[in-house]
């Protein structure tokens, strides 16, 4: 049940990223300008090799059938080629892949520790909602890079942290408990930054579905049985209100994503972001297409990963009632 | 109600800096300086240590070497400025031949004060343009899919997942990779409200069409269709209508995610360019932390990108306590 369920998913994922990659491709090819544009003023560079250039990559022909062609490539597993890193785009992109999945993982599970526990707590004393909601509040409206700003800005005054990147310079002569240490004290900027919006957009999520589930008979019925406050909210409210959470979790990866983009950026983190922002400094079609399907592909994989918790958790869908 | 009010507060109070921009900003937003680069704020006095003044005045910053050589900016106590109200044409001014800066200069000794109120000019419509954009198709689509169901409803929504799918800011990046990184900051500002309200139509749709799918089963859309209206008509004139708050809320909410993403451009260098200013562009000097550690000053546009988004936020959340909606 569980593997149908998935490879029905995968299955609707492949017109997705089709149709996903052929709207991208054409809006990038049908905008003016291109990276030969620029190769073409470098006076170095004469006109025949650009031609010879355009006709290796097919771009000399309709958009249509370039499409084709990209698309033939990437089912061989060739990604194009990245004519800013001359280098295999698959080479380059699979360099800045891990940095960015372990940011926005250690980001996921910070956010999803602090919101179920907050949620809960803020049902459980009166003089918690309040405060925990208007913290929330604030969280969910401040713009990620003022956070980066405030935070580095701190790390600057005190020496605490370090200021970007992913390793000291020393990491390499480190004995592997000092390298866990250093790269902890790298990602704590960061991940904060990231989860920080996303914990206050998501406990009033958290909030607003307890509030709910709190109304309903069979919470006053456990209460008539003689269950204490804390045991009803997570025993009997909490599982009841994680249905549209884990739906929730599959949606956020794009916007985790998509802030861990200019999260990296500021902080010199190395991965997905700071790479999709060279390569589009630089014009560089195949290397920015090629970030846009990882992109897409993480989403359809953060939409599969909540299908299974949700399989795993909710008896309904399990049952096959739902 | 009270969130309501102090949304509708606080936005008011940014909108009306920014419409009356040339006249509330004491400088022209492009007027330099160089002696003065990053000077720090002149704070308004009352009160000079013996005297009580209802007229606030500030005293001039005059340059000196402090003991390690570098050139410092030090208050000359000896002189006051007053500020003079409504002088020549401005809200208010003063009667100095150099700029006073109250909150502080940029690197070319630019009125921070004048250019976060001429930025607010570009920031704050962004957000309205690309909301209405993605607004009309968001309904055109929404009605058309909700009302109409089969394979229409179907396709349009595979559509916008396809869209929803696409990570925004990736999206964004790569589209700008393709425009020319020097392009008319005119240009770029179209571009950008475009690109963001193609990418913000889909969850609208979605939204629109959810409503749209109850409504269009009841009676009155029954009726309409029964005394011979077209489809169009009954989409525009009867089913649209009644999904109207729920888009308000729905909008309201989705601004400070186009006001964000053309701060996270700009300050990227991708978005607006010199001499126009956004705030975004304004805050891209805060890219170097070293700057914020030496001229705090330069983080003022992020305190007004904060603001306004919690003037949305709070706008939209009082908007649907006040119609009652609560689903969303």
């Amino acid at each position: 049940m569980l593997i149908r369920i998935i490879v029905h998913r995968i299955l609707w994922a492949v017109p997705l990223l089709l149709g996903m990659s052929f709207i991208s491709f054409v809006l990038i090819r049908l905008a003016p300008g291109s990276y030969f544009q620029s190769l073409r003023l470098n006076p170095q560079i004469s006109e025949d090799t650009i031609r010879e250039l355009e006709t290796k990559y097919h771009l000399d022909k309709p958009i249509v059938e370039q499409y084709f062609f990209w698309l033939i490539n990437l089912l061989r597993g060739d990604l194009g080629y990245s004519f800013y890193y001359h280098a295999p785009v698959g080479k380059v992109l699979l360099s800045r892949i891990g940095p960015t999945l372990l940011l926005s993982s250690i980001a996921l599970v910070l956010v999803w520790i602090v919101v179920i526990p907050a949620g809960v707590y803020s049902q459980r004393f009166n003089w918690a909602d309040p405060v925990l909601s208007a913290m929330a509040f604030v969280f969910m409206c401040l713009p990620s890079f003022l956070l980066a700003f405030l935070f580095l800005f701190f790390a600057l005054t005190t020496g605490l942290l370090p200021l970007g990147g992913m390793h000291s310079l020393v990491y390499q002569d480190l004995p592997w408990h000092l390298r866990i240490l250093d790269m902890a004290r790298h990602l704590l900027i960061p991940s904060l930054v990231i989860s920080l919006p996303a914990i206050g957009a998501l406990f009033r999520v958290v909030r607003a579905n307890l509030r709910t589930v709190l109304t309903a008979p069979f919470i006053l019925n456990a209460r008539a049985k003689g269950f204490g406050k804390s045991y009803i909210l997570w025993h009997h409210a909490l599982p009841n209100s994680i249905h549209p959470l884990i739906v929730i979790f599959g949606y956020q990866l794009s916007d985790i994503l998509s802030g861990a983009a200019l999260v990296e950026i500021i902080c010199n983190w190395p991965g997905m972001g700071s790479l999709m922002l060279s390569a589009v400094q630089a014009q560089d079609l195949y290397l920015v297409m090629a970030g846009m399907m990882v992109g897409g592909v993480m989403l359809i994989l953060g939409n599969v990963i909540s299908d299974i918790i949700l399989y795993c958790l909710d008896p309904r869908i399990r049952e096959g009632v739902m | 109600m009270r969130r309501l009010i102090l949304g509708i507060g606080i936005l008011s109070f940014f909108y009306i800096l920014s419409i009356f921009a040339p006249v509330i900003a004491p400088y022209d937003y492009r007027r330099e300086d160089r002696e003065m680069s990053f000077c720090p704020p002149q704070v308004l006095r009352f009160f000079d240590g013996t005297r009580f003044y209802l007229r606030p005045f500030v005293y001039p910053y005059v340059k000196v070497r402090d003991e390690d050589g570098l050139v410092v900016y030090k208050e000359d106590r000896s002189r006051k400025i007053f500020l003079q109200w409504f002088y020549k044409g401005h809200l208010f001014g003063f009667k100095e031949k150099k700029m006073v800066y109250l909150l502080g200069s940029d690197s070319r000794g630019r009125d921070y004060l004048s250019r976060l109120i001429f930025a607010g000019r570009i920031s704050l419509s962004i957000g309205l343009i690309g909301a209405g954009i993605s607004f009309f198709i968001g309904m055109l689509v929404g009605g058309i899919a909700g009302y109409f169901g089969g394979w229409i409803d179907n396709l349009l929504m595979r559509i916008s997942e396809m869209v929803m799918l696409i990570p925004g800011f990736y999206l964004m990046l790569a589209l700008r990779a393709v425009f020319p990184l020097d392009m008319d900051s005119r240009m770029v500002y179209l571009m950008m409200v475009v690109i963001m309200s193609f990418i913000g139509w889909a969850s609208l749709s979605r939204v629109i069409r959810g409503q749209v799918l109850s409504i269009a089963r009841k009676v009155f859309v029954l009726s309409a269709r029964a005394i011979g209206m077209s489809d169009v008509e009954i989409i525009f004139r009867h089913v649209l209508p009644h999904t109207l708050s729920y888009v308000l809320v729905a909008i309201t909410l989705s601004i400070p995610g186009y006001i964000l993403g053309e701060s996270a451009l700009s300050l990227l260098g991708l978005g607006i360019q010199e001499p126009y200013v956004s705030w975004g562009n304004m805050l891209s000097s805060a890219m170097n932390i070293a700057q914020i550690y030496l001229h705090p000053w330069v983080l003022c546009p992020g305190a007004a990108i904060f603001l306004v988004v919690m003037g949305y936020n709070l706008l939209g959340d009082g908007l649907r306590d006040v119609l009652g909606l609560q689903t969303i």
